[in-house]
């Protein structure tokens, strides 16, 4: 094969796909009309690409269509029951995390309690620190 | 005009399954094509509805980029691991004996496209599908492959013609053995 035709049948290769230049595509014609063997070519090389095609591509797509839409329905649904799950289950454990703040709260702010939450001050830190003697009497057997 | 891929992709992102149908309906018969070449015949439907079905997952994710070639490489990468599992159960099972029908008939029908397809390395394959199949043209194929659009092309004129060759050597073959009967 000379070294031409090469070129042109890479040039009707590109031609199939619709990839090819003016320039390239009248130089694709002005070769056939006298080479005989690219113009074999050409019909053979057309003739396989129909064939791959009536291959490759379905003739129908009924069947998938049904089954990707069975599977798209499922894949809603689990979704819709992880949506459903996800406000049943929390809820109790929003309650009980909500109920746990109050009590924190109810129970830090309780007439008595405050004092706790402010800083030691010299008087009260005294008050924690020294035990009075009636204090240690209470545990001494005698009292008991 | 056609709604373009990207603003469909927009669109689905943002809730709108007909988006996602609308992109199906472009892209079904293409995607079945290119597993059909790339697995077989046998698998390619199951292939096909897995690769939209990821993608209809992936929602919240999907970029606003070349939704081909997200859809293409989803597609290769399902095949390339259905390959794989084929390929270590073809190991652990033995090959039956007898064929179960008339391996001629089997051929014409059923592995001509196996055996066209078989004369070419898996990148002569992979770049002959995404250009008959999936319709890339030589810029995406290049982008793609990360080829040169000049490469493909010339790339493509020889994967032709060994399909070329292979189609006139077979009916070279039938018209022998149509002699002989």
């Amino acid at each position: 094969m000379a070294k031409n035709c090469e070129d042109i049948r890479t040039f009707i290769s590109a031609q199939l796909d619709g990839e090819i230049t003016v320039r390239e595509r009248n130089l694709v014609l002005e070769h056939l009309v006298s080479c005989q063997q690219c113009r074999e070519f050409l019909n053979e090389v057309e003739e396989a690409r129909g064939l791959l095609r009536s291959l490759l591509f379905p003739h129908t797509t009924e069947s998938l269509d049904l089954r990707l839409l069975e599977s798209l329905r499922a894949t809603q649904t689990r979704q819709v029951r992880w949506w459903k799950r996800g406000l049943t289950v929390p809820l109790p454990v929003a309650a009980a995390v909500v109920l746990a703040l109050l009590t924190a709260l109810l129970w830090a702010l309780a007439p008595g309690r405050s004092r706790n939450f402010a800083p030691a001050t010299e008087e009260t830190a005294v008050r924690t620190v020294v035990i009075q003697p009636q204090d240690v009497s209470m545990f001494t057997p005698s009292a008991m | 005009m056609p709604v373009s891929d990207a603003e469909l992709v927009t669109r689905f992102r943002s809730g709108d399954d007909l988006a996602y149908v609308l992109l199906y309906n472009r892209y079904k018969r293409q995607v079945v094509a290119f597993c059909r070449g790339y697995v077989g015949g046998d698998e390619a439907e199951d292939l096909a509805h897995d690769v939209f079905l990821r993608i209809y997952r992936r929602r919240g994710t999907l970029q606003d980029g070349n939704f081909r070639a997200l859809l293409f490489k989803t597609a290769r990468n399902l095949c390339l691991n259905a390959l794989r599992s084929k390929s270590q159960h073809l190991q652990l099972e033995a090959f039956p004996e007898q064929p179960n029908s008339d391996p001629e008939t089997d051929f014409a029908t059923r592995n001509l496209l196996a055996y066209l397809l078989a004369r070419l390395t898996s990148e002569e394959r992979e770049l002959l599908l995404l250009r008959e199949a999936a319709g890339f043209s030589y810029q995406e194929l290049g982008d793609f492959l990360g080829k040169k659009p000049g490469t493909v092309r010339v790339q493509l004129y020889r994967i032709r013609d060994k399909l070329r060759t292979a189609l006139v050597q077979l009916k070279q073959q039938e018209q022998k053995s149509g002699q002989e009967l």
